[in-house]
């Protein structure tokens, strides 16, 4: 077994887990912002000597909501240069008389139309006019995005535009050859937009380390740096996605097949679905208002965590949606913060300790009063007031997943909820409660999962091409043909192919909707067969007319086996505290790191880990299996 | 009463609103409910008073008391789901239509409520939108509130009745089965909450009491005085529409009188459009996070003289009333609201939906597009309007232009910003769309539009925006209009812009 290293760039914290002959070592830096890669690079310098190496960044997120990317002009087909300005022409918010849309990334005076037309059928109805191009000036941009109408159907005045300009050209038929001119247009552009920034980072990181990096994608897979500074706009939710993957591959690891995420941190929840270990995905990511249609793992952002204030308003106790933050923070961090938050309300009842495993002091008297402070207004002493923050706090986000779940099409009820993040195992038992989930389950590394999730992440590319037509009316030997070109692409970016995916969007004629069929021969009877059925279950019946609109295929490469050894036995350590529990009692807390493997713990009880914190109620038992992940019952 | 439990109900009351929407949304069939979420749920207090709604479309804000109004002296068992489209019967325009289902525990406990606008109810023209109806009866069919469910038993015949009546069977039993499926995830977890709460009748009238008190104190906030506001939709004649709201400690007193009758066309509406515009207006006006219910508009008196254009009476034709004259009214009330809270309004937006529809038949099939078109939003003192989007009581998303010509035998030929159509002034109005489309093969066209002849008002000093106009090869058209079109003509539609706020500063 190589020595494997993942690293995972969040705001506050680089994290970093190093599996060696099946031990597993973690850790933490502070983040370096004007240059993460600083933090990459000393976290590695750590941990020693290593043989692969796997990264999950926001470089290029950052750079687009800090909108620090680079200088691009945009050509798009006469008449259409304001499609990226006009969106799909809603407002963001129905109520707010001053609402605006997220300003374009490309300014208009940075957009530029030609003459040229292709119509839905790919046929030229208007020739290229390369004298009209030719005027142009695109020397102060450092690069050019094309997006020409039904150019998913021909490319050929794309490429002839990329072929007559000098400087670096990217073509939305080849990042994104999909049908819906916006969205097409919103991905190439941001996808142009972070390049510099992105490729630039990724080239340090190469040189300083002098080994191939595998960079983790938002659709929870990997492929190498130099193929993410081509397409970096598909690793703008490599975190939360990595994340993810690294639940499916512990749920596996326990043997739970279906399971809801819950990542609670400091501002904010990221919840999704796992189903039959695989997780839900989506290709209607909106990073900061912008569409980007590449695959991505579908997460739900919640607006509540550790540090979403408690107020009162007009007689009833509100928690969220504003929130202190990591800075000031809640009260107790003593940076400041002067509002009741929910971390001030876990203080007071004792769930938290006043220093936790990192050394960070809180101050429960900073905490008390200002939860006195509020529990006053509402005639309320203070413990009663922090048990109802808290019991706000869960009820909303029990109402969040309840939501989310039905969205997607599932009862909460038949899953398991699988938490993490520092904030989450501190309300997991109310929220499952409240939703009727009977099993939970709280990963080892809770603190490092996204780093966790980068190593256990396999290579994979996804290709799309359009081709909308009655399904029907297809010939199997022309799709087969168009799955043949996308995987030719596909093998020059994955190494070793083991194993293509081919699949189809399909909806019913006259839809505007489209669901994503598993395709495994190009037999029409069947895959029709399958998209009713599909249909059937997600929505409630069948039509006819099956219209073909997408073709995806996705390659992947070699799987990435870890192993980790099992946890061994050692004397557990504890020491009593008061928390609330019902009343406030003394309970035990156990230290997390001197738990052995089948312990069972019965509520009430803390469980104190470098991490996370979990709170195991009267009413819950907690056991460890054998790599030290708890698993609470009701 | 514990603030704690209030909350706690308060949100799990909005929840259920949520989460029947979302049960809605994914199962329905008309692109209208699917993609645009033209659909609103809600849920009444046994007295027939709205506790909670989601926020999903405002022209139904003010609608859904009238359908449980209709229900309430009915007789009604547990089990029973009453189905209605009526706009004189608690209805709004004929394409929504609405299933009211009373919630039973031992006795009545409220009721839950999902409408929905289907993508066709029958009638003289396909998408039951027709630009030139007269009377209602020509808008589709008027189903009156009667039972879709009785006792938990489906009235076969009620749908057979219904879907003989429409153009598109299936689509419209899916839509009608999605709604159903709503309403029943509504009862359970309403049912949910009223089981497990024994005072659920107090922390409703608590819920209702929080949502006034918010509204009478940023009311209280405002100047006592009273102002009066009036503009005109484009018909035969300009149709003159008028209101005095006068502020009063935490009061409002709204007046539509002085407002010109009701005409023969479809720009009428029906009492509860033109509250919704009303509610609209308020929920805008409050700048924070609202619980809407019927606290909200315990604060606020509206006068809407019957027989008006605000509050026509049966048979008028009422199709347009929603789109248009919903707007016009938001464009009157902020102009009255300018005189009272300036910073809290902004100029006049392009104060139309520029509904298009083109239909015909290529190659051997029916076809009928329906889009509407966004335009410029007006400027605040703070800010400039935005561009090329739908304002006030519409946010429907539009057709991409390769989904468009992938369908329908229609050339796009064009899809801008309109330059310097916004209002200039210290802020500038936001700017309208052009949008010009050649037909493949002859065909018809309808247009109902406003705002081609008086133009989006600037503010405090700001400039008026640019009028909108219809082009048909490169020649005006009226506003409304229905024509006949040969293939390969262009139609350009140029959308108003939003007015501008404040003088500009000349220096």
């Amino acid at each position: 077994m190589p020595t494997i290293l993942g690293a995972d760039i969040g705001g506050t914290f680089t994290d970093f887990i190093l599996v060696k002959d099946g031990t597993v070592e973690t850790l933490k830096i502070p983040s370096t912002p004007q240059n993460p890669a600083e933090a990459v690079l000393e976290g590695v310098k750590r941990l020693g000597k290593i043989e692969y190496f796997a990264h999950g960044t926001t470089y290029a997120t950052n750079s687009l909501i800090e909108k620090k990317g680079a200088k691009i002009a945009l050509i798009t087909t006469k008449g259409f240069r304001d499609v990226l300005e006009i969106g799909r022409q809603n407002r963001p918010e129905l109520y707010d008389f001053f609402v605006r849309k997220p300003k374009p990334l490309i300014d208009r005076e940075d957009r530029f139309e030609v003459e040229e037309r292709i119509d839905s059928k790919g046929r030229v109805i208007k020739q290229l006019n390369e004298k009209d191009l030719k005027k142009l000036n695109f020397d102060k941009y450092e690069a050019v995005t094309v997006c020409l109408l039904f150019s998913y159907v021909n490319p050929d005045h794309e490429k002839k535009i990329k072929e007559l300009i000098k400087i670096p050209v990217s073509l939305s038929s080849e990042v994104l050859p999909e049908f819906r001119e916006y969205e097409r247009t919103s991905t190439t552009v941001i996808n142009a937009y972070v390049m510099p920034a992105m490729s630039n980072y990724l080239s340090f990181l190469e040189n300083s380390l002098n080994m191939k990096i595998h960079i983790i994608q938002s659709n929870g897979n990997t492929i190498s740096s130099k193929n993410a500074r081509i397409v970096p706009a598909k690793t703008i939710l490599s975190g939360p996605a990595a994340g993810v993957k690294a639940a499916v591959f512990i749920s596996a690891m326990v043997g739970f097949k279906d399971v809801i995420t819950m990542d609670m941190g400091g501002t904010s929840c990221d919840v999704s679905l796992i189903e039959n270990l695989t997780p839900k995905f989506t290709t209607e990511s909106i990073i900061e208002g912008y569409p980007i249609k590449f695959p991505s793992i579908d997460i739900h952002t919640v607006g509540a965590g550790g540090g979403s204030i408690a107020w009162i308003d007009e007689g009833l106790l509100r928690v969220g949606p504003e929130s202190m933050g990591a800075y000031p923070g809640p009260a107790c961090y003593s940076l400041g913060g002067d509002k009741p938050t929910v971390t001030d309300a876990n203080l007071i009842l004792g769930y938290l300790p006043e220093r936790l495993a990192d050394g960070t002091e809180l101050d429960r008297k900073k905490s008390f009063k200002v939860i006195k402070e509020l529990g006053e207004k509402i005639n309320l002493e203070p413990i009663q007031t922090a048990l109802g923050i808290l019991k706000v706090t869960d009820s909303n986000m029990s109402n969040a997943i309840r939501v989310i779940s039905v969205e997607r099409g599932y009862d909460p009820r038949k899953f398991s909820l699988f938490v993490f993040g520092g904030a989450g195992p501190l309300h997991s038992g109310r929220i499952a409660e409240e939703i009727g989930v009977k099993t939970i389950l709280i990963p080892r590394y809770s603190g490092v999962l996204s780093a966790l999730g980068t190593l256990v992440s396999e290579p994979a590319c996804d290709f799309v091409q359009s081709r909308i037509a009655l399904l029907r009316d297809c010939h199997p030997l022309e799709l087969e043909d168009i799955y043949r070109k996308m995987e030719e692409n596909g093998r020059k970016i994955i190494d070793e192919v083991k194993r293509i995916e081919r699949s189809m969007d399909l909806r019913y004629k006259g839809q505007s909707y489209e669901i994503n069929i598993p395709v495994t021969s190009l037999d029409f009877d069947k895959i029709e067969k399958n998209f009713d059925n599909a249909h059937e279950k997600l929505y409630g019946y069948t039509s006819t007319e099956i219209e073909l609109v997408n073709l995806r295929s996705k390659l992947f490469g070699k799987e990435n086996k870890i192993e980790i050894k099992k946890a061994e036995k050692r004397k557990a350590e504890n020491y009593m505290r008061e928390a609330h529990f019902d009343e406030i009692i003394e309970v035990p807390v156990y230290y997390y790191d001197t738990l052995s493997p089948k312990m069972n713990l019965k509520g009430p009880c803390i469980i104190e880990g470098k991490e996370t914190t979990v709170l195991v109620r009267s009413n819950e038992t907690a056991s460890l299996d054998e790599y030290l992940n708890i698993i609470m019952r009701r | 009463m514990d603030p704690i439990t209030l909350e706690i109900i308060r949100n799990k009351l909005i929840g259920i609103t949520e989460e029947m929407g979302v049960s809605l949304v994914r199962t329905a069939y008309s692109p209208n409910i699917k993609e645009r979420k033209d659909c609103s749920c809600a849920i009444f207090d046994r007295h027939g008073r709205l506790i909670a709604q989601a926020e999903h479309i405002p022209v139904h804000l003010g609608a859904m008391p009238f359908a449980v109004k209709t229900i309430l002296d009915k007789e009604f068992k547990k089990g029973d789901v009453f189905i209605l489209n009526d706009p004189y019967l608690g209805g709004t325009h004929l394409p929504d239509i609405t299933l009211v289902s009373p919630v039973f525990d031992k006795e009545l406990i409220g009721f839950v409520v999902t409408r929905a606008h289907h993508s066709d109810v029958g009638g003289k023209t396909p998408g039951s939108m027709p630009s030139d109806s007269t009377e209602i009866y020509e808008e589709g069919l008027i189903i009156p509130p009667v039972k879709i469910i009785s006792e938990g038993k489906i009235q076969r015949d009620i749908v057979d009745l219904i879907l003989s009546n429409v153009r598109t069977k299936k689509e419209r039993e899916g839509d009608i089965k999605a709604q159903i499926s709503a309403n029943s995830t509504g009862e359970v977890r309403l049912l949910d909450v009223y089981r497990r709460y024994p005072d659920f009748d107090q922390y409703t009238e608590e819920i209702l009491r929080y949502s006034e008190t918010i509204v009478r104190k940023e009311l209280k906030k405002m100047q006592d005085i009273k102002v009066r506001s009036e503009d005109y939709l484009e018909w035969e004649k300009l149709i003159k529409i008028r209101v005095e709201v006068e502020k009063k400690n935490d009061e409002l007193f709204i007046d539509f009188s002085g407002t010109d009758k009701e005409i023969s066309g479809n720009l009428n509406c029906v009492e509860s459009i033109t509250l919704s515009s009303v509610y609209y207006m308020i929920i805008g006006l409050m700048q924070r996070d609202l619980m809407i219910n019927e606290g909200c508009y315990r604060p606020i008196k509206v006068k809407i003289p019957k027989g008006t254009i605000l509050n026509a009476k049966k048979p008028k034709a009422v199709v347009a009333g929603n789109v248009e004259t919903s707007q016009r009214i938001v464009d009157v009330l902020m102009g009255a609201f300018s005189k009272i809270v300036p910073e809290r309004v902004i100029a006049q937006s392009q104060g139309t939906m520029n509904n298009i529809i083109i239909g015909g038949t290529h190659k051997n099939r029916n076809f009928t597009y329906y889009e509407t078109i966004g335009g410029g939003m007006g400027a605040s003192l703070f800010n400039n309007g935005e561009s090329g989007v739908h304002c006030h009581m519409t946010n429907t998303l539009n057709t991409p232009i390769e989904s468009l010509e992938t369908e329908y035998p229609l050339h796009v030929l064009r899809y801008s910003l309109r330059d310097n159509s916004g209002g200039s002034g210290n802020h500038k109005g936001g700017s309208g769309i052009i949008r010009e489309i050649q037909v493949l093969t002859d065909c018809i066209i309808s247009i109902i539009s406003e705002r081609r002849e008086i133009a989006p008002k600037g503010l405090f000093g700001g400039q008026n925006a640019e009028k909108g106009v219809n082009l048909l090869n490169g020649k005006k058209i009226p506003g409304k209009c229905t024509l006949k079109l040969k293939k390969e003509d262009i139609v350009t539609i140029e959308t108003p812009g939003g007015g501008g706020c404040g003088q500009l500063d000349t220096e």
